[in-house]
């Protein structure tokens, strides 16, 4: 009897139609990318086999075109911890897309062939999925890998010189056949400088802003609660308070050893290199499951006992026993699942501050552990100087913003509220109360209405100075706070970047007041019609508008500043 | 008047375990009961029925005997002696023979010990088979045990070469079945390895109540008391073995016997040929998980496969004196074997060494240490496990002795 | 301690004595050569078989060959078997050695596709795990019957056969399939109160509620020891289903609360006693309790 098919999700099929029509459009480049993030829907409930084809597929038809910068970062990750001999060959084979290829980009043509040495096998990169077992087939992927790696020899001078290097040094371990492989293709190579790492190695802004603020929307840090190796109970918020915090993610059953084992590996060896610095009080170190089902409290303990972890207050071994789904957004853990099962994850790791704020992530490509040291130790130094104790000596409880920030967020918008009680007509008022809201709520991060009420914000500050532009004929100060309001939220929030929210909040500001400054409060005297709106601006900027139609519009002073 | 009697240079219970190999020991006065001269003293054996006998030397070199005469000063000063099992008479449980002091007629001491030798699995008493496998369920404890680490060390990969293709390859195996052995006393002291001798029969070992019983489909079943049936390995529960021969009545299939590997050569690069024939012959008498290089240590068998491994060494050494690594017929140490097959090379993952040539990652940490003696260290070198019984070197005893290899 | 030799060590005289092996080689390429002879050839090559390509293409070549006797086909593939235990050979032929097993895991003969799946499901091969898993859902592309199938997924936690195999739970091909079914959930940590379920269900059979109880103490270890109380003090649980919670009680469970338990440890204890029509497993079990626990 056939046993019943659950509802099926895409067929691996599909998936390929799909992306062989995302590789033949330019313009939608992006969605192929957006395939290589571990969290797509569409490797939710596959098998780690199949999303290794999937990706690989990706990864190939991506390499159609010329790689960016931005997208290389995917196939150097492959190339430096893929154990799959497929998914490895495709990185290798989009490695010749590369736009700006670098000669270091041969150690890792070499570490993918150490670490697909005890794994390889033919691979087919023409057809999907990746099998091919005709006899005159035969290709593996170690022959991709060296038939890469004379390629970049002929394309870049100074890969001779890498190569001579690892081979002289023994690492990567290659196998003798592969060595003498390795050997065979070094006359192809042009002499050369080494030069430096490849320039790459970011995913590109564009999605992943989006990606940030949506996730940032709905997590909240403060509903997660950990179980620790000894079974003990601790919220988020009171063990990511006070110091830094090194946290790397993993699970017991990864069997990828340059993922898991080694990053809780690693991390075990930050642990010894701060006592040794004499700074293992000020930086704490965790290392979080994405598998809280089945890492149970024994299971943790054991794992990272037998990599060298030590385990206490400071120090901790957890898994999510509250708010998986929060942790999983908060950190925007590139991890999927087939059941309660982990498929795929990325490495990730990352420094948690004082106040639970998440300050940077290593993601993707191996991280060193001197350097995520030396940037905690950094925060560290940062923390103490500027965290203020509380009455009683101890350290506050944990605050999403300092408060010399809270103070300069609500400064200003308090100005502008005072100004918009003054009497003056409603479209001024909501010009002020909007700047003050577009001025404040970029600050809050975590507020998860923020995004949508910075939206309504810019829209109300919009159609009040369109308002006014239109009665004046004077768009200019509509034209900055539309410029605004775009920089604000398309750049500083869904693209997050940073820079783009004080530029938009800057412009905004200075639209608002432009489009303010026509405008003359009557103070005493005379009536203000209910519903009255604001007359043309006295402060010309440009042409002379042509004279206002007498009307009863009441004039408005220029607001004092 | 009393005396005190120290097994392993050690008060602590644990060490009171000994083998073949002469282990040191001490005895004092600890009430002299007013004697102002040396109390001449006796020391023998008392066995429990079925129990372990011992046999006594005054000196490492000297000739075993079943008691000595040693005489106690008054004011406390030890007195050296070495005790060690009499061979072919190991104990069957724990402290079912006794080391006794007697002055005359009197008992000064009687300190319990046991004989504690690897044997054939199928000559267990039900007694040893019960706290062997009760000891190794508990090691796995569904697979969050530090039996986990002894899984991961045993992968494919980088892993796999630290082990397995080289001269190494004995020397690892024996560190290797020795770190588990002594996790398996720090649950029971009483427990030693067994050994499943692969070239014979084994009925009794392919039981339900012992390493279980494999169904047409090659699943592992175990009785309802047997706590193997809790056994996991990567997050998979139970044992995958189908045996491609008869358990009862045959050997596994189409590999070298006893007798023939034994004849492999005098020189150790000829016997290591074993690494083929039989040992690999006897991975793939089963289908399932032994029978792959990545997974065999996912089954309990493989361990007792191995110690049969390490016996046949064991026997080829006594045979042809072998335990010396100055003595170049004891190991191939020829240039250009690569870093942990050396005689003189720590071995993984016990050494903590990671990165190129050797894994990632060194689960586990340095090899278990025993109150029984020193060697060979947390972070064993490969010629530390040449010297097994402390032959050439009394210190590099390593506190095992198999049922039919005599020491000397 | 001891020390290295001074002397230059010796080396090995080539096992490659090419006029030898090349006459095994021949020896076994003969189909005029009797069975056992060729047998013996294949014996007397041993792990040589992989360190030349053309030995090793032909004896691929044999393994695929279904004109070849079966007897020496899985004699040639326990052969290269042994030599993956040397991870330099392995490297060396992995590719081809999966190759060709892929091409006899459709063989006609039941015993050498079963062998070469176990071999690549071991592997991990991501191909012969899609074969399984489409034998699971369309029964007339099986290459092995269902409780095979899932069997073989098992060995990989993370294939795709977790939908699979509930299907099966459901509606199971037969009780075998079923149990294996069990077996490859028995790693989803989402399943603990399924298998909870079952193990307190006493209308399932003993085979099924053991396994369960395996798979609780995987899953959710403090479930099994409140599960193996009540069953133990259940008399109307069959002695073999008791005899498997006193094991879990025993071995994995705590032993302050077991001091503390006298409702438990009296019950036990009677067990251990004895009695007309008590059942020696049971006893046998108690006293192993009583004995660990109480003594």
């Amino acid at each position: 009897m056939a046993p019943a098919e659950a509802a099926s999700p895409l067929s691996e099929e599909n998936f390929a139609r799909i992306v062989d029509a995302l590789g033949s459009d330019p313009a939608r480049r992006s969605e192929l990318i957006g395939f290589l993030d571990e969290r797509h829907s569409v490797y939710r409930e596959r098998g780690t086999a199949a999303v290794a084809r999937m990706r690989g597929w990706t990864l190939l038809t991506l390499a159609r075109r010329p790689l960016q910068n931005d997208e290389v970062v995917f196939v150097l990750e492959e190339l430096q911890t893929g154990r799959t001999a497929y998914e490895v060959a495709c990185a290798a084979r989009a490695m010749r897309s590369t736009a700006n290829p670098v000669p270091a980009m041969a150690s890792l043509l070499l570490r993918a062939a150490a670490n697909v040495r005890a794994v390889d096998d033919h691979v087919d990169l023409v057809r999907y999925g990746g099998v091919n077992d005709a006899e005159d087939a035969s290709s593996t992927a170690t022959d991709v890998l060296i038939d890469t790696l004379a390629w970049l020899g002929t394309a870049v001078a100074g890969v001779r010189e890498v190569v001579e290097t690892a081979l002289q040094s023994g690492d990567p371990p290659l196998s003798p056949r592969q060595r003498e492989r390795v050997e065979r293709c070094l006359a192809q190579c042009t002499a050369g400088a080494v030069g430096g790492p490849p320039a790459c190695c970011t995913p590109g802004a564009g999605w992943t802003g989006l990606r940030r603020w949506l996730a940032r929307t709905r997590a909240d840090p403060h509903a997660i609660a950990f179980e620790d190796q000894d079974g003990g109970l601790v919220r988020y918020g009171d063990f990511f308070r006070g110091q830094p915090t090194v946290v790397v993610f993993f699970y017991t059953r990864c069997n990828n050893a340059g993922k898991c084992s080694l990053s809780v590996s690693k991390l075990a060896r930050i642990q010894r290199m701060l006592v040794e610095a004499g700074l293992g009080h000020r930086v704490q170190t965790a290392a979080i499951t994405y598998d809280p089902d089945y890492d149970l409290a024994p299971r943790l303990r054991g794992y990272a006992q037998s990599r060298g972890m030590r385990m206490d207050a400071r120090n901790r071994v957890m898994r999510s026993v509250e708010g998986a789904a929060e942790l999983r957004l908060h950190f925007e853990l590139g991890v999927n699942f087939i059941s309660s099962i982990v498929n795929r994850h990325r490495i990730e790791a990352f420094l948690v501050d004082g106040q639970g704020n998440i300050t940077t992530s290593f993601e993707r490509l191996q991280w060193d552990e001197q350097q995520v040291m030396s940037e905690a130790v950094a925060l560290a130094d940062r923390t103490d100087a500027t965290a203020p104790a509380d009455a009683c000596g101890g350290t506050p409880p944990a605050t999403v913003v300092s408060p010399a920030k809270r103070k300069r967020i609500w400064l200003a918008p308090l100005a502008y509220l005072a100004m918009a009680l003054l009497p003056k007509c409603p479209i001024c008022g909501a010009t002020y109360l909007s700047l003050s809201g577009i001025m404040a709520l970029p600050h809050l991060g975590h507020i998860y209405w923020m995004v949508p009420a910075l939206a309504v914000l810019v829209v109300i500050n919009l159609a009040s100075l369109g308002w006014l532009a239109r009665t004046r004929e004077d768009w200019r100060a509509f034209a900055l706070a539309l410029l605004g309001g775009a920089l604000t939220i398309g750049g500083g929030i869904a693209l997050d970047h940073q820079a783009s929210i004080y530029a938009g909040i800057a412009v905004s500001l200075i639209g608002g007041m432009l489009g303010l400054a026509g405008t003359r409060v009557v103070l005493g005297g005379g009536r203000a019609n209910a519903g009255t709106t604001c007359a043309r601006p006295t402060l010309r900027l440009g042409p002379s508008p042509e004279p206002a139609s007498s009307s009863s519009l009441e004039t408005l002073a220029t607001p004092a500043r | 008047m009393k005396a005190e009697i120290f097994v392993n240079d050690s008060q602590e219970p644990g060490a009171r375990y000994v083998g073949w190999s002469p282990s040191p020991a001490r005895i004092r006065l600890s009430d002299s009961g007013g004697a102002t001269r040396n109390v001449k003293i006796t020391l023998s054996a008392t066995s429990a029925p079925s129990g372990g006998q011992l046999v006594f030397y005054t000196a490492p070199a000297s000739t075993p005997k079943a008691s000595v005469t040693l005489d106690l000063s008054p004011d406390g000063t030890p007195v050296s002696f070495h005790v060690a099992g009499k061979f072919g008479k190991a104990s069957q449980a724990d402290r079912d023979v006794s080391i006794v002091a007697k002055a005359g007629a009197e008992t000064l001491a009687s300190l319990p010990v046991m004989v504690r030798i690897r044997k054939d699995a199928t000559t267990l008493t039900p007694g040893e088979r019960d706290r062997f496998i009760d000891a190794f369920a508990r090691l796995n404890n569904r697979g969050t045990g530090r039996f986990a680490d002894f899984r991961n060390m045993h992968v494919t990969g980088a892993a796999s070469a630290q082990a397995h293709g080289n001269p190494g390859f004995l020397s690892w195996h024996r560190a290797y079945l020795l770190d588990l052995e002594r996790e398996l006393q720090a649950i029971d002291p009483s427990v030693a390895l067994p050994y499943w001798r692969f070239d014979k029969p084994a009925p009794s070992l392919f039981t339900p109540e012992f390493l279980g019983a494999s169904d047409a489909l090659g699943s592992v079943v175990f009785g309802p008391t047997n706590p193997l049936q809790f056994w996991s390995t990567d997050g998979v529960q139970g044992v995958k073995r189908r045996p491609l021969f008869d358990t009862a009545t045959e050997g596994g299939v189409d590999l070298l016997t006893e007798a023939q590997t034994l004849a492999l050569g005098t020189d150790f690069i000829d016997f290591e040929t074993l690494e083929g024939d039989p040992h690999g012959s006897a991975h793939v008498s089963f289908g399932g998980s032994i029978s792959s290089i990545g997974t065999a240590a996912k089954d309990p068998l493989f361990f007792l496969l191995h110690a049969n491994v390490d016996r046949l060494w064991a026997k080829w050494q006594r045979k042809n004196n072998r335990f010396d690594p100055a003595d170049a017929a004891s190991y191939d140490n020829a240039p250009g074997h690569p870093v942990g097959h050396r005689l003189t090379d720590t071995m993984w993952p016990w050494n903590g060494v990671t990165g190129a040539p050797r894994p990632l990652d060194a689960p586990g940490g340095s090899l278990a240490g025993s109150p029984c003696t020193t060697s060979p260290g947390p972070q064993p070198r490969v010629m530390d496990c040449l010297d097994y019984q402390g032959l050439v070197s009394p210190q590099g005893r390593l506190g095992f002795d198999y049922d039919d290899v005599r020491f000397a | 301690m001891a020390s290295t030799s001074s002397k230059p060590p010796r080396r090995r005289a080539p096992t490659t004595d090419a006029a030898a092996l090349a006459s095994h080689s021949a020896v076994l390429a003969d189909p005029r050569k009797s069975v056992k002879q060729r047998l013996a050839a294949l014996t007397a090559l041993g792990w040589a078989i992989t360190d030349d390509p053309q030995r090793l293409a032909a004896v691929l070549g044999l393994l695929k060959d279904p004109s070849e006797p079966m007897r020496l086909r899985l004699a040639a593939l326990a052969a290269i078997q042994s030599s993956t235990f040397h991870p330099e050979r392995l490297e060396k032929i992995r590719a081809d050695y999966l190759r060709a097993l892929r091409t006899v895991s459709s063989d006609a003969d039941l015993e050498l596709r079963q062998r070469a799946l176990g071999m690549l499901a071991r592997e991990h091969d991501p191909a012969t795990q899609e074969r399984l898993i489409d034998g699971l859902r369309e029964p007339s592309k099986a290459l092995v019957p269902p409780e095979k199938a899932l069997q073989l997924l098992s060995y990989d936690v993370h294939s795709n056969a977790y939908s699979v195999a509930r299907a099966i739970v459901d509606a199971p091909p037969n009780e075998t399939a079923r149990r294996e079914a069990l077996r490859l959930l028995a790693a989803d940590g989402a399943s603990a109160q399924m298998f909870e379920d079952i193990l307190m269900d006493k209308a399932e059979t003993s085979e099924i509620r053991q396994l369960s109880a395996s798979a609780l103490h995987n899953l959710a270890p403090d479930r099994l020891q409140a599960c193996a109380r009540r069953i133990t003090l259940d008399p109307s649980e069959p002695s073999d289903i008791r005899s498997v919670g006193v094991t879990a009680l025993t071995h994995f469970g705590d032993n302050d609360a077991m001091q503390q338990d006298h409702v438990l440890n009296a019950c036990l204890t009677q067990l251990g006693d004895g009695g007309d029509g008590e059942d020696p497993m049971l006893q046998t079990a108690a006293r192993q309790y009583i004995a660990k626990r109480l003594a």
